[in-house]
């Protein structure tokens, strides 16, 4: 398991995918948040880069979906417990989550960050890099309804 | 002009889908693209003729529907085509072929259809990829991937 820190992450800083993924899936018209998420944390279960790009190097999970019900424990970012400091999180329209079910339904609304040292560090597929921001900053990524956050902490 | 194109395709190719799913799902019939290699409009042709297939095709569709009930190609796709009628935002068809091999060792094109959107952070790419034997165009339905990331 990875051991993450605000030093590791500090590193992906303003990264481009390609500066991370050496699988060349790195097309900035594909949404790469859960893509940063997996290559950091190191998770290479379901559908990777490996397997729809180019075999290269360790696959990492592309897909948010199949990343939630790998977290063993889930709830809305309210009801995170004080002890879990550092976890996943995130958003997108309350509707699209069946938390007691821990499923995450593929819609187009959502995206995936990593909480961590008070900050959470994502991809801006906008922006096209990584970026940090507080936890407030994070909830305004989309509009309402589709801002609801939500934690999850490390899967082994 | 393209944008509205793309919406009005998106939008006829929504309905196209979404009607055809009024049928219980079963096994693909046999289907041939129009041209040796195949056009864009063949690949699109194609997907369209294929919408039946079931997403246990390939572990890559797992759960890749908008929604827990979708259980064959024509619906998870249609489930994207459906965000896609907002007409101030970005949208575009993609159609892609390479040549390669199937898992038997026949010349095959492999096809790649797309459907992006693009809004800020609103930001997605999903589709199919499927191979189409070179020597009569016969599309391989157990060759169905579902592609995207997010």
């Amino acid at each position: 398991m990875v051991n993450l820190n605000l030093q590791l992450l500090s590193g992906f800083l303003g990264n481009h995918i390609k500066d991370i993924c050496p699988n060349k899936y790195v097309s900035d018209s594909d949404n790469h948040c859960a893509h940063f998420v997996s290559h950091v944390m190191g998770y290479t279960f379901g559908v990777t880069c490996r397997l729809m790009g180019q075999a290269n190097g360790p696959g990492a999970n592309i897909r948010v979906q199949e990343v939630f019900p790998k977290c063993p424990q889930v709830g809305t970012w309210a009801a995170r417990p004080a002890s879990v400091t550092m976890c996943l999180v995130f958003i997108t329209n309350p509707s699209n989550v069946n938390l007691s079910q821990k499923v995450f339904q593929n819609v187009p609304r959502k995206h995936i960050g990593i909480y961590c040292a008070d900050l959470i560090w994502h991809y801006s597929n906008s922006q096209h890099q990584v970026v940090k921001q507080t936890p407030e900053q994070f909830s305004h990524h989309y509009p309402a309804p589709d801002n609801a956050m939500f934690y999850g902490t490390l899967p082994l | 002009m393209m944008r509205s194109l793309g919406l009005r395709w998106a939008v006829f190719c929504g309905f196209l889908l979404v009607s055809s799913c009024a049928r219980t799902p079963t096994s693909a019939s046999e289907f041939k693209v129009a041209h040796l290699p195949p056009t864009p409009k063949d690949l699109i042709e194609a997907v369209l003729a294929s919408n039946q297939i079931s997403l246990k095709v390939s572990s890559t569709c797992n759960n890749v529907g908008t929604e827990s009930t979708d259980k064959t190609i024509g619906r998870y796709l249609a489930g994207f085509l459906a965000e896609m009628q907002v007409p101030d935002k970005i949208n575009w068809v993609e159609t892609t072929r390479e040549t390669g091999t199937s898992t038997s060792g026949e010349q095959v094109w492999i096809c790649n259809l797309t459907l992006h959107h693009k809004d800020g952070d609103d930001l997605w790419s999903w589709g199919v990829r499927f191979k189409v034997r070179q020597s009569d165009g016969l599309v391989l339905p157990d060759s169905f991937e579902c592609t995207g990331a997010g």
